[in-house]
């Protein structure tokens, strides 16, 4: 009973109790996600910069430029991202083309790369080209960074047979065959060895078995001498090329792995 | 490694003669650097590094302290006279002695006939008896014959009988 009356107590004095004033404040214009137009007018005036200094400006900053609307995670330049892809990849595909002239295939290879990303990723062969000769040329100094660009660029064109043959010529173990075939001649080595030994105590039984002329005596012990030397030469040597043939194949794994280049790739984080 | 090396050195040493243990029935069916071992019937070929084959030479008659090359014998009389053999190979043997010689001098050898042991750089006095006959020729050629490890050495030899 107790507990019902001050449940009503408590009920009657928040009716009794006076309304709270309100205050209206002025909201802030909503935050654009996206311009009116598809695209900004810096970014219009930014691609236009680029487009008239090709040819006249260094082309990795020109790289840079383009990329700026890529690398912002900003949801005003994502949403500018798709009306300014073909201008985007007009402009990499010019920048790219300049530098591979030049002989820069470092920044072809990002223009390209970019260009290729931007694009949603399909068949490039420019790109396999440049990431193939930039792997030739680094091949013998980083081997490891060879191997990601060649497997970069058979990536982006499968059909390309230079970027296949450098990507097995480099991922790939040289030793494995001459390794095994060390193996198996060590295996060969042991049982002609043993056939050799088996000779020789097939002589030395003869000889005890039968007396023959002296001359013959000397031709049957100079034949066992052969074969006692072969065999026992060739049942040393086999455990010898055998394991030979391990430590080949061991040797020759590549020590390195693949190692991008701290220019790639162009667009890490698309 | 060590294991290795020293299997091959015994190969490369090679696997002494003796123990090929070569069958052989005299010394031409051996080794250049070996010989016939027939003293046991074994008939295997041993290497003259380690040994060589008897060999027996005949050094005369025993007469008193003196080797001389011929004696006197009387006749119809049994004596007994004593011939020197030397081995002067290289290994011990057992050597049988027979003479062979003119019926009428009935000579004949007293040793072993199994083979009486001679030792290698040492020498046998065999002794026989001879009882010639009368008429018996003057001087009588016989043939001392030693058979040392299947091995026969043959030597001529004179016996004079007295008047």
């Amino acid at each position: 009973m107790r507990p019902l009356l001050l449940l009503l107590c408590l009920v009657a004095r928040a009716s009794a109790a006076p309304p709270e004033p309100s205050i209206d404040v002025v909201a802030a214009p909503p935050i654009e996600t996206a311009p009116a137009g598809g695209l900004d007018p810096d970014v219009v005036a930014r691609l236009d910069a680029v487009d008239q200094a090709i040819g006249t400006s260094p082309l990795d900053a020109l790289v840079d430029r383009v990329l700026v609307l890529y690398e912002s995670d900003d949801p005003f330049s994502r949403a500018q991202r798709e009306a300014a892809r073909p201008r985007s990849v007009e402009l990499l595909g010019r920048i790219g083309e300049r530098a591979r002239t030049a002989g820069d295939l470092v920044t072809a290879a990002r223009a390209f790369d970019a260009r290729r990303t931007i694009s949603g990723g399909g068949r490039d062969p420019q790109l396999a080209q440049v990431l193939t000769a930039w792997a030739e040329r680094d091949a013998k100094a980083s081997p490891g960074r060879a191997l990601y660009l060649a497997r970069r660029a058979r990536a982006a064109d499968p059909g390309d047979s230079r970027a296949a043959d450098l990507d097995d010529d480099l991922g790939k173990n040289h030793r494995v065959w001459p390794g095994r075939l060390a193996i198996v001649a060590g295996f060969v080595a042991l049982a002609v060895g043993i056939y050799a030994r088996s000779r020789v105590s097939a002589i030395e039984e003869d000889l005890a078995m039968h007396a023959r002329p002296g001359d013959q005596v000397e031709s049957a012990l100079a034949e066992r001498d052969r074969y006692d030397a072969i065999g026992t030469g060739l049942i040393i040597a086999a455990p010898v090329i055998s394991f030979g043939g391990v430590l080949l194949m061991w040797s020759g794994k590549p020590s390195y792995s693949p190692t991008s280049p701290a220019e790639l790739p162009a667009l890490g984080g698309r | 490694m060590r294991y290795a090396l020293l299997l091959l050195v015994t190969a490369c040493a090679g696997k002494p003669l003796e123990d090929l243990e070569i069958a052989c029935t005299a010394d031409s069916e051996c080794p250049h650097d070996a010989w016939c071992d027939l003293r046991y019937h074994n008939d295997v070929c041993l290497s003259l590094a380690h040994s060589a084959p008897p060999h027996i030479a005949f050094d005369g008659f025993v007469l008193g302290q003196q080797i001389v090359k011929t004696i006197w014998v009387p006749p119809k009389t049994t004596t007994i006279h004593t011939l020197r053999l030397r081995n002067d190979g290289g290994s011990q043997t057992d050597v049988i002695v027979k003479l062979d010689g003119p019926a009428c001098l009935d000579a004949f050898s007293l040793t072993r006939g199994d083979g009486e042991l001679l030792d290698e750089g040492d020498t046998l006095d065999a002794d026989f008896d001879v009882d010639p006959a009368v008429g018996c020729a003057s001087p009588a050629m016989i043939t001392i014959t030693a058979t040392a490890s299947d091995r026969v050495f043959s030597f001529p030899a004179m016996i004079s009988i007295s008047p």
